[in-house]
């Protein structure tokens, strides 16, 4: 079933359909808003039930012509983006690989685990130094699995503008992490 | 789904690109170096696993009393064909139940008006008839309609030829009620009534009385004649 007929039947008052669109959206959405809200997992878990909240109390606000996950993006985008007005100030990411961030375990060779790990925390590292606007259409793009479409729309900036930041972040993200070549390269 | 240019660019060497693809590319990145630079961050950020933390169960346990609250559970009677008659999220006039008892008060409204109506055509219908039915029979010109002419012809000469046979009624000129009349009542009827089988020119239906006998009539007596009746009524207290 398409997220999109899952949102009428929730409109409906169908809470199996409610159910399995929190079971697609939650971590994503978890994942999001602790990159987004400098890790703090407590606000990501609050943001998450508000964002749910809405879709519960007026999922009338949800446009049946539109991607739904497009749209949640955009509502996600929006709550952070008030949430930075009202702190009034910009990301405070903690450097360091962060501990949600599990490792996979399929990869049982130590030395390119150890590798993986010192390439994730360089990443994370050069993200935080990148500024937000770049980071964040890269991080759509490649972590939450975005299309440059769905990131324009989420954005509510052009088709253009999205590649020329995800490549910009690309290129500061090669120098960066030159020295990870090997496991760039795997 | 189509296929972006970070999916063009993970997917194909250089020297793969078409023209189109590499004029696209032109923008970001000038030279095959640095586009191979760009594929391996790309590759290597794809290949990174970012597993999503899941939310608490907590937040889920809010989130479904929030839900319950917003849409109350239906009650044990609302079962799927009463959800079917009365479907909540259609406006009251769109309801099936409804639509079908405007259909039945509808018809019930109607369906008496049409039987009057019915029913008063034949009534004038009728009373029109029975005007006709006077007409003809108030019209002193009209002849009756020759009704079993056929079949009673015979028993019509026969009649008359008994008639014929008889002797001259008598001619009724005593008052009937004069007790003193030699006449009996029995004898008045019975004469009246072949006076007027015999009468010419009767104008009863028929024309003929037939099948008149004294058994069958009750007459009345006059109380002189009843010894029982005359002292019950001049009883003196």
């Amino acid at each position: 079933m398409t997220d999109e007929s899952l949102m009428v039947a929730v409109s409906k008052g169908d809470k199996r359909a409610f159910d399995e669109i929190y079971e697609r959206y939650s971590g994503p959405l978890l994942g999001y808003f602790m990159r987004m809200l400098w890790r703090d997992r407590e606000k990501a878990e609050d943001f998450v039930h508000d964002i749910f909240a809405k879709i519960i109390r007026k999922p009338e606000l949800f446009d049946p012509s539109r991607r739904f996950r497009t749209w949640l993006y955009s509502v996600a985008n929006n709550m952070c983006k008030n949430e930075y007005k009202r702190q009034e100030v910009r990301k405070n990411t903690s450097n360091g690989l962060d501990s949600s961030y599990a490792v996979s375990d399929d990869n049982v060779n130590v030395l390119h685990e150890v590798q993986d790990r010192q390439f994730k925390q360089a990443f994370e590292e050069s993200m935080s130094a990148l500024d937000q606007k770049h980071s964040e259409v890269f991080k759509l793009r490649h972590i939450d699995g975005l299309s440059i479409k769905e990131i324009a729309e989420v954005l509510e900036i052009s088709d253009g503008t999205v590649k020329s930041r995800i490549f910009y972040a690309s290129k500061y993200l090669a120098e960066s992490l030159k020295d990870f070549n090997p496991v760039m390269n795997r | 789904m189509k296929k972006d240019i970070v999916d063009i660019v993970m997917e194909k060497e250089f020297i793969e690109l078409t023209a189109e693809e590499r004029s696209e590319l032109s923008e970001f990145c000038s030279s095959e170096e640095e586009f191979n630079q760009i594929r391996q961050v790309f590759n290597g950020v794809e290949g990174m696993s970012f597993e999503n933390p899941a939310p608490r169960p907590e937040t889920k346990y809010r989130l479904d009393d929030l839900f319950e609250q917003a849409h109350p559970k239906a009650p044990v009677w609302y079962n799927s064909f009463l959800a079917l008659l009365v479907p909540r999220e259609k406006p009251f006039y769109r309801q099936p139940l409804l639509q079908a008892a405007a259909v039945l008060l509808l018809l019930f409204m109607t369906v008496p008006f049409v039987n009057n109506n019915m029913s008063g055509d034949s009534k004038n219908l009728m009373a029109e008839n029975d005007v006709q039915t006077e007409d003809v029979l108030t019209s002193g010109d009209v002849t009756p309609a020759p009704m079993e002419e056929v079949t009673d012809v015979q028993e019509e000469d026969e009649l008359n030829q008994a008639i014929e046979q008889e002797p001259e009624p008598p001619v009724l000129v005593a008052d009937l009620n004069d007790p003193s009349s030699s006449v009996t009542s029995n004898e008045r009827f019975e004469s009246l009534a072949a006076a007027g089988a015999t009468a010419p020119g009767s104008n009863h239906p028929d024309g003929i009385f037939t099948g008149i006998s004294a058994e069958n009539v009750a007459y009345s007596l006059p109380a002189s004649e009843s010894t029982d009746l005359l002292d019950l009524l001049t009883v003196t207290f």
